[in-house]
């Protein structure tokens, strides 16, 4: 019996997988555009995207952030087995035996990975372009120069964002840092540090402590606070879900709820609750365009027309969100309704050099976007 | 007293030969032969499903090369899974081994790329000895001293690593060794499936399964065979880290992180008891590795991706153990 139905399910699987993959268009262009706007003929493009997930807030927003492509005549496909380098490796395999015509991938497991799947990507002909992902090893970046298929990466400036994070948090007050960070060597974190310290100078504030990789982030802050009772801010250098909630927790443990301001990188899902209940005072986050700028860059390429041929690193806005008021409008403006129209993404697609294109990735601020919205 | 009566009647009958006793006989070969095919059913399955899901390409002369690859570490990892799962345990600390086998490699092939595949097969098999060791000299239970070593692993990979990556010696980099892998394999599985069909080993680790206590009484040193399970767990750890590296080109404390529950997911896949005893088979691992490598490819390419690709996992999971797995107490872990 138990097969019967395990075998019923089966097929009733099968016949709506099959109902979902029917309903393809055969046309190889389409014209996309409002009849105010340029339009464009955007061949039909199959593009690729490998993630570690879409569970958390930051993979969620980037998978979107992706799929917004889509309204130009393309199919998305997201592969999320991306967990760590072997894994990526088979996702971009897998990607590209889709028959994806241009991919892109975060090398978040580090920049030492990119060559392998570079060449794999070389070896299929298949376009590809990185977010989230600044290259400093010289030879890797020589190695992706060489590479034809190869169309550019997009990131933050994680310098200046380190910088604003602590300006923002001596506005509201903060005079005594402790800072968080991931292990010494991660290009993203070392650059926000080195922001972070800049400001710290530059304003007169004091660092007091930099907590290095905790194992058990909980009871380091802990141990932080208790050796260094004038503390009033930690500013996580890494995510907010790994360093900012368990610092609120610490903070609890201490007794100094209130008096210490907590600030941290990437949106999490309880950021809302942390916000209102006045435990944190900032996240940096909401860079989720870095994916679709660097499909515009593949897409392009792939199109014979690469708004990027230098193969340069465009730089993405961060948004920094205060409270709640800033996370309803990053959800309304961002994740849920596309804040680009097909007019701007065949403006983009159609940069006349990456300048302009970077200067279209510049304005990425909620403001604006609510402006083009009323406007 | 009928009732056993007509029992012992019965049994008579099929040990004396009779025609229903044969025909009896007949029935069970069948029904073991069905049993066994069970997992190959599965496969077939999720092979024919994903044919027409991708339109063919789960077939292509490329995709099939990524499968290969994809599946060569699993291979490697699950077949000497089988070993220690024989015995009905489980070797936690394989995944972490197999991170530091790769990390100490790579570190080695700075000195002289011919030192990195010794390093790595050398580590392992140290890792694994000492895990055996452990287990059997501070009389701690398998799982904890594979937890704990899983732990003392892991620090050690992450602190030579600095946390981040490791890159190759470039002359490592990109290179072409798909013929290389296929003659490991064939000769590393077919050294195996004689070790543990055809050896006293293979035959005493699945007695130690059904009854250590019984093994113990009767005189086979079941210490020192745990010791030579972990030690191959160990072996293949090495040989799946160096390839690894080989093919990632950068070392890593990540890799292998998931290889532990890979292997657990592809034996039991495959329908092998977790607890053990006389129904582990090196077949198993091959089916099930085959099979978990053949959802996630497949799932991607008929474009089914995104949100609904674990959502997917799940549900075809559910429906392949179902088909092949055999229902009894000890089938699968309950």
């Amino acid at each position: 019996m138990k097969k019967t139905l395990a075998l019923l399910m089966a097929v009733l699987m099968m016949i709506s997988l099959f109902a979902g993959c029917g309903g393809g268009s055969n046309t190889d262009t389409k014209t996309t555009g409002s009849g105010s706007g340029a339009t464009t003929d955007v061949p039909e493009f199959k593009a690729g995207l490998s993630i570690w997930g879409t569970s958390d807030s930051h993979g969620r927003g980037v998978s979107t952030a992706a799929s917004w492509i889509e309204s130009l005549g393309g199919k998305l496909i997201i592969d999320t087995g991306a967990f760590d380098a072997d894994a990526q490796i088979a996702s971009v395999e897998n990607l590209i035996n889709s028959g994806v015509d241009f991919l892109t991938f975060c090398a978040y497991t580090g920049e030492s990975i990119i060559p392998a799947i570079a060449s794999k990507c070389q070896e299929a002909g298949v376009y590809f372009a990185m977010w989230d992902t600044t290259v400093t090893d010289s030879t890797i970046q020589a190695a992706l120069d060489a590479n034809p298929y190869y169309c550019g990466t997009t990131n933050e400036d994680q310098y200046t964002a380190g910088y604003n994070g602590v300006s923002e948090l001596a506005k509201q007050g903060a005079k005594e840092f402790a800072l968080i960070k991931y292990a010494v060597g991660v290009a993203t974190c070392d650059d926000r540090e080195k922001g972070a310290a800049a400001a710290i100078k530059d304003l007169g504030l004091k660092l007091s402590y930099t907590l290095v990789a905790p194992e058990d982030v909980v009871k380091g802050v802990q141990d932080v606070l208790t050796n260094y009772k004038s503390i009033d801010a930690i500013f996580a250098l890494g995510g907010s879900a790994t360093y900012v909630t368990p610092s609120i927790q610490a903070i609890d443990a201490v007794g100094r709820t209130g008096k210490v301001k907590t600030a941290g990188f990437d949106f999490s899902d309880t950021m809302g609750d942390e916000l209102t209940s006045k435990k944190a005072s900032l996240f940096i986050g909401g860079h989720v365009c870095t994916s679709y700028y660097a499909e515009i860059m593949a897409l392009s390429a792939w199109m014979g027309k690469p708004v990027n041929p230098e193969k340069k690193q465009l730089t993405i806005n961060y948004l920094y969100i205060t409270d709640t008021n800033g996370i309803s409008d990053y959800q309304k403006y961002v994740i849920d309704n596309a804040p680009y129209s097909n007019d701007d993404m065949l403006k983009h697609l159609n940069s006349k050099s990456f300048d302009e294109l970077q200067s279209y990735a510049a304005a990425f601020t909620i403001e604006n976007i609510k402006a083009a919205r009323a406007g | 007293m009928v009732k056993d009566g007509q029992n012992i009647k019965s049994w008579l009958k099929i040990i004396l030969g009779t025609e229903e006793g044969q025909t009896r006989r007949r029935k069970e070969k069948i029904k073991k032969i069905i049993v066994r095919l069970l997992p190959l059913i599965g496969l077939v399955f999720l092979v024919v499903l994903f044919y027409f899901l991708s339109d063919g390409k789960l077939v292509r002369t490329n995709n099939l090369k990524s499968l290969f690859n994809q599946a060569f570490s699993v291979f490697i990892c699950a077949i000497a899974g089988v070993f220690v799962m024989s015995t009905g345990n489980l070797d936690f600390s394989l995944g972490a081994n197999m991170g530091l086998c790769a990390t100490l490699a790579c570190f080695a092939a700075f000195v002289s790329t011919s030192l990195a595949l010794p390093t790595a097969l050398l580590v392992g098999v140290a890792v694994g000895f000492l895990v055996g060791v452990i287990q059997i000299y501070a009389k701690l239970p398998s799982f904890i001293a594979c937890l704990c070593m899983m732990f003392i692993l892991m620090a050690l990979a992450q602190s030579l690593t600095g946390g981040t990556t490791k890159m190759l010696p470039p002359s490592m980099l990109g290179m072409k060794l798909d013929a290389v892998k296929i003659i490991v394999l064939i000769v590393y599985i077919a050294a195996m499936y004689i070790l543990f069909e055809y050896t006293r080993v293979g035959k005493q680790l699945k007695a130690m399964g059904i009854s250590e206590e019984t093994c113990i009484q009767s005189g086979i040193k079941t210490g020192r065979l745990r010791i030579i399970a972990y030690m191959l767990t160990g072996f293949a750890a090495g040989l799946a880290g160096y390839f690894t590296l080989l093919r990632t080109g950068c070392a890593s404390y990540q890799i292998g992180s998931t290889m532990t529950i890979d292997v657990i997911i592809a034996i039991v896949l495959g329908g092998m008891a977790v607890t053990g005893g006389s129904s582990s088979r090196i077949s198993a691992a091959i089916y099930g590795t085959l099979m978990t490598v053949v959802l996630d490819n497949g799932i991607v390419l008929s474009g089914l991706g995104g949100d609904a690709q674990q959502m997917i996992k799940g549900i075809l999971f559910i429906i392949v153990v179902a088909i092949s797995t055999k229902k009894d107490k000890n089938a699968v872990i309950a």
